[in-house]
């Protein structure tokens, strides 16, 4: 007992096996239990294929079956699984089967080429969406130009001219064309455009011309900026031109204000929403390229505010530096740190297998107005053996050595960083049950972590970090490689940490694993948990920027309470509740006169008599003029104009 | 390039109220229109809307002179069909901003039919109903909208039928999206209501109660002397966005209740489902012309 434990220990920390201790693993001999249920994923039904279709939509193969077959008979289901699973192996002879599918497309799979093509896919369509919108506001507004042309045009003399009347007739010759013309030209004096309007609009019709759409697309960031550089002042030139023709067009263009504006403003007119509008660049980057002086490159490029996509994807997260540690997945982490400390970068970054899961979030990316950049592990490209790739994908994101993150700067500050695209992302590791059964052929069910140390397990080239012990050797001094890696490191194991391997013939075997995989896996969870505490951080409170205040309406009657105590004797007008009925000022306008909100107020007491305030109170339709107390004695009939003026004192 | 349009547009624009009036009306003093007008005029001014890029549509009758009381672009049609050319000019310019002014008689008499389609169109009009309850300029007739015994050069011993009231009527056409009811004599409210109208999306309709001292002297004189007959929703709760809510309090009539009744923005609007991509340029609109005509074009045996 005691000796064998002392030789597992011994090939834990030294990762050299001895004889009598554990036995060797070889490549490919063995994959992680977990995994074993997944061999043959032609069986199964999952994200993949996906269907790309024309419309820029992604669709799962499994759902477009399944919404066709939603109220079939049992039978005519069946025939279309089986159908799907011809088209999953690939020798399906047609698209439709028993049941008609709702869209139609691309087949793709989760291989090497799928981040490239599912990004540049979504890519394209928007981009046609966006130079549409494009070209047809440049239509729009060489159209509105040329009517203000041809609106000149007819009314010229030489549109007014009886030929050109006759013309517009069709020829036709039962009319006095020249009469008309001479009535038409006495009726409507010739008003021109001025001369300089005149030109600005030729040249505003010429310089609203041509503009590159594209497609700009690149596979590295050298030319993807130099192309930018050369197409920029193209487009300061056309936005001017559009925000020009745009002023031109509403009869806004005032010369001695805009002409100035035009001449002096660049670059500064076109901030990223604007940009956003013209068409984008899409940039391709292979992951494992991405060294110091390419990283400089790609952070320059981000950082300028131009609207570029950048697809960066890894093949191989298991390749290990030359010298010192692994360092696995270290130019991944090392582009999402660069890219999130940008802050104004949209950053996505998930494993191929759980691309369709997070279309939303790539669609998104793709939709923001300034740079993002998307960094994909396809799985494709390690050491794995048999495993697809989209099995190496997912247990990528599944071991948290990939793990999926996405970071939106038009959010608000505190949702802007999400990893919600991971499973049980509350979690330090995501804890799947294992299922199997014992010798004495019971159901055993055990709960089991998916770590970095699982992960390196699918990989040929670290067979030898992994050492196999024979059933009969098994003791109390192993564990599972997340309790190991919860114990503080440095100290002498009381324990050795193994993972749980199946061979070709799904049979289940512990393996002791090499204490430099248990540092690395320790060093993935650490960076785990930073980006968890990054989610749980409480983000500065954002400041709301004050709401543009709305115009001011007129000012409402003060509220009873406030409103200062009227004196009856002084003559007064409510201004606030005039309802403009005209009755006071076509009584005396100049005694009474309305405000700039059209509300009467007592222009001049002077100028009129008593007798007018008090016909003008009894007028009033809203009964607000108070006549107050006569102020010249010597007016004939007071006595009488009192009383009357006493209800509206 | 939106950012570009604000960017430009820094340059102070500033309108008085003179900039939008036209002619000088020629309403009885103490009509109601006038406080309309105002209100109108106001609502330009405050909003800065260039006058070349407004019209206000009319039918016939005294408050369908509006247009030319306004110094804007304005269409005096004919009687009752205010609607359909209102609709027409905001299908061929969506650019501009289009009001329509109707009377009584106008929206709901002869014009019943274009008013119940055009709310049915949810066109993106403001649309302001002068209700007079009479015929005003041919001098004195019961329109629909009178109550039960008004007596009229039609109806001498008091009209026989009961009231047509346009707020239900609205409330339940389809797609209604936009309901209020204001009196003219209260500036404040008329004024607010107008501007929530002019920025709601979709067709406005707004039932405006209107004085007219020459034919119906006294018809709102007890509820302009007692504050308490007119009930401003806004302050006593009512929910805007509960339709048969509305139409619950659309019903009654004393106390007046006035603000917006009914109002739900996400109605679509007919010239948003139907607006086509194309432009019509001269040469769409020709090349589509001559294949028309072409399909009637008898060539010479
Ligand atoms: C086709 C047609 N029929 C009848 C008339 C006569 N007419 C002119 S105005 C009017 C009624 C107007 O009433 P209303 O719309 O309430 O306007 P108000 O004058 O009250 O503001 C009528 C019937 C007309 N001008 N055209
Ligand atoms: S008749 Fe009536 S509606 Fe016409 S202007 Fe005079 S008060 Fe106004
Ligand atoms: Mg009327």
């Amino acid at each position: 007992m005691h000796a064998d434990f002392q030789a597992q220990l011994a090939f834990h920390l030294t990762g050299q096996n001895l004889a009598e201790g554990p036995q060797p693993v070889a490549a490919f001999e063995m994959i992680p239990a977990l995994l074993a249920r997944y061999r043959n994923l032609a069986a199964l039904r999952y994200d993949f294929p996906l269907v790309l279709s024309k419309d820029g939509a992604i669709h799962r193969l499994s759902t477009l079956v399944d919404e066709a077959c939603s109220g079939v008979d049992e039978k005519t289901r069946k025939l279309a699984l089986n159908h799907e699973r011809g088209i999953r192996a690939g020798n399906a002879k047609a698209w439709n089967g028993p049941v008609p599918l709702a869209a139609d497309g691309e087949l793709a799979d989760c291989d090497a080429k799928l981040p490239g093509r599912l990004v540049a896919h979504v890519w394209r369509a928007l981009e046609e969406k966006r130079s549409r919108a494009m070209k047809d506001n440049i239509e729009r507004l060489k159209s509105k130009l040329s009517d203000i042309l041809a609106a000149d045009d007819a009314r010229s003399d030489e549109g007014r001219s009886a030929q050109t009347l006759r013309a517009s007739f069709g020829g036709r010759d039962d009319l006095d064309f020249e009469a008309l013309s001479g009535l038409l030209k006495r009726a409507l004096p010739a008003r021109p455009l001025p001369a300089s309007r005149k030109r600005r609009i030729e040249s505003l019709l010429k310089r609203l011309g041509a503009l590159d759409f594209g497609p700009f697309v690149f596979d590295n960031c050298a030319e993807a900026l130099a192309a930018y550089r050369a197409r920029l002042p193209q487009l300061i030139a056309l936005s001017k031109a559009i925000a020009a023709a745009r002023l031109e067009a509403a009869g806004e263009y005032v010369e001695a204000r805009h002409d100035e504006f035009f001449e002096r403003c660049g670059a500064s007119l076109l901030g990223a929403e604007g940009l956003a509008d013209f068409p984008g660049t899409l940039v391709q980057l292979d992951g494992a390229e991405l060294g110091m002086a390419h990283n400089a490159q790609l952070a320059e490029m981000l950082a300028l505010g131009m609207p570029v996509k950048v697809l960066v994807q890894f093949d191989d997260i298991l390749h290990r530096a030359p010298v010192g540690r692994p360092g696995f997945a270290l130019r991944s982490h090392a582009l999402a740190g660069m890219a999130l400390g940008l802050q104004e970068v949209y950053v996505l970054q998930c494993c191929a297998s759980s691309l369709y899961e997070m279309r939303e979030d790539l669609r998104k990316g793709l939709e923001y107005p300034g740079a993002a950049v998307f960094s994909v592990f396809s799985g494709a490209g390690g050491e794995s053996g048999k495993l697809p790739a989209y099995l190496v994908a997912a247990a990528a994101a599944e071991s948290r050595v990939f793990p999926a993150l996405r970071y939106d700067p038009s959010l608000q500050n505190s949702e802007r960083f999400s990893l919600a695209g991971n499973p049980q992302a509350d979690k330090d590791w995501a804890l799947r049950e294992l299922a199997y059964e014992d010798a004495k052929l019971q159901t055993v069910r055990e709960e089991v972590a998916f770590t970095l140390a699982d992960f390196a397990a699918c990989d040929g080239r670290y067979a030898g970090w992994f050492a196999r012990v024979p059933k009969e050797r098994t003791n109390g001094g192993m564990v599972p490689v997340r309790e190991s890696v919860a114990a503080p490191a440095g100290t002498l194991p009381e324990k050795v940490p193994y993972v749980l391997l199946a061979d070709g013939l799904n049979r289940l075997h512990k393996a002791i694993v090499a204490d430099e995989l248990i540092g690395e896996t320790r060093r993935c969870l650490e960076f785990w948990r930073s980006l968890q505490e990054r989610v749980h951080k409480k983000e500065a409170p954002v400041t709301e920027t004050p709401k543009a205040e709305a115009p001011a309406p007129a000012p409402a009657p003060a509220a009873e309470a406030e409103k200062p105590a009227r004196n009856p004797d002084e003559p007064s007008i409510e201004t606030p509740r005039c309802s403009t009925c005209e009755e006071c000022v076509k009584i005396n306008n100049r005694m009474f006169a309305y405000d700039a909100n059209k509300q009467a107020y007592i222009a001049d007491l002077n100028a009129g008599t008593y007798r007018e305030l008090v016909e003008a109170a009894e007028n009033c339709q809203v009964s607000i003029i108070h006549p107050g107390k006569p102020r010249n004695a010597q007016e004939p009939g007071l006595e009488e104009l009192i009383a009357r003026a006493e209800p509206f004192l | 390039m939106n950012d570009t349009a604000c960017l430009l547009k820094l340059y102070d624009e500033k309108y008085e109220l003179e900039d939008y009036q036209g002619g000088v009306p020629r309403w009885c003093s103490g009509c109601g229109d006038n406080a309309i007008l105002a209100a109108v005029q106001r609502l330009c001014r405050d909003e800065a809307l260039h006058p070349e890029k407004t019209v206000f549509v009319s039918g016939i009758g005294c408050s369908s002179r509006f247009p030319h009381y306004m110094r804007t672009y304005g269409f005096h049609g004919i009687h009752g069909r205010a609607l359909p050319v209102a609709e027409g000019v905001r299908m061929a310019r969506p650019d501009l901003h289009v009001f329509v002014n109707t009377g009584d008689g106008d929206c709901c008499s002869i014009g019943a039919a274009h008013w119940i389609h055009a709310v049915r169109y949810n066109m993106n009009l403001s649309v302001f109903l002068h209700d007079n309850q009479i015929y005003g300029l041919t001098k004195k007739q019961a329109s629909p909208t009178s109550p039960r015994g008004t007596k009229s050069n039609t109806s001498p011993r008091g009209s026989w039928l009961e009231a047509l009231n346009p707020l239900t009527v609205t409330l339940g056409v389809q797609n209604v999206s936009f309901v209020a009811q204001v009196v003219d004599w209260m500036p404040d409210v008329l004024y607010e209501v107008v501007r929530a109208a002019f920025h709601h999306k979709g067709l406005s309709f707004v039932r405006i109660i209107q004085r007219c001292p020459e034919w119906l002297p006294d018809q709102w004189e007890p509820f302009i002397k007692d504050p308490k007959r007119v009930q401003r929703l806004e302050s006593s709760g009512h929910d805007a966005g509960n339709l048969d809510r509305a139409r619950e309090v659309a019903s009654k009539m004393d106390p007046i209740p006035v603000g917006i009744l009914y109002r739900n923005e996400n109605v679509p609007c007919y010239e948003d489902l139907r607006r086509s991509p194309k432009l019509r340029t001269p040469e769409l609109v020709r090349t589509g012309l001559e294949a028309e005509f072409d399909k009637f074009t008898v060539w010479p045996s």
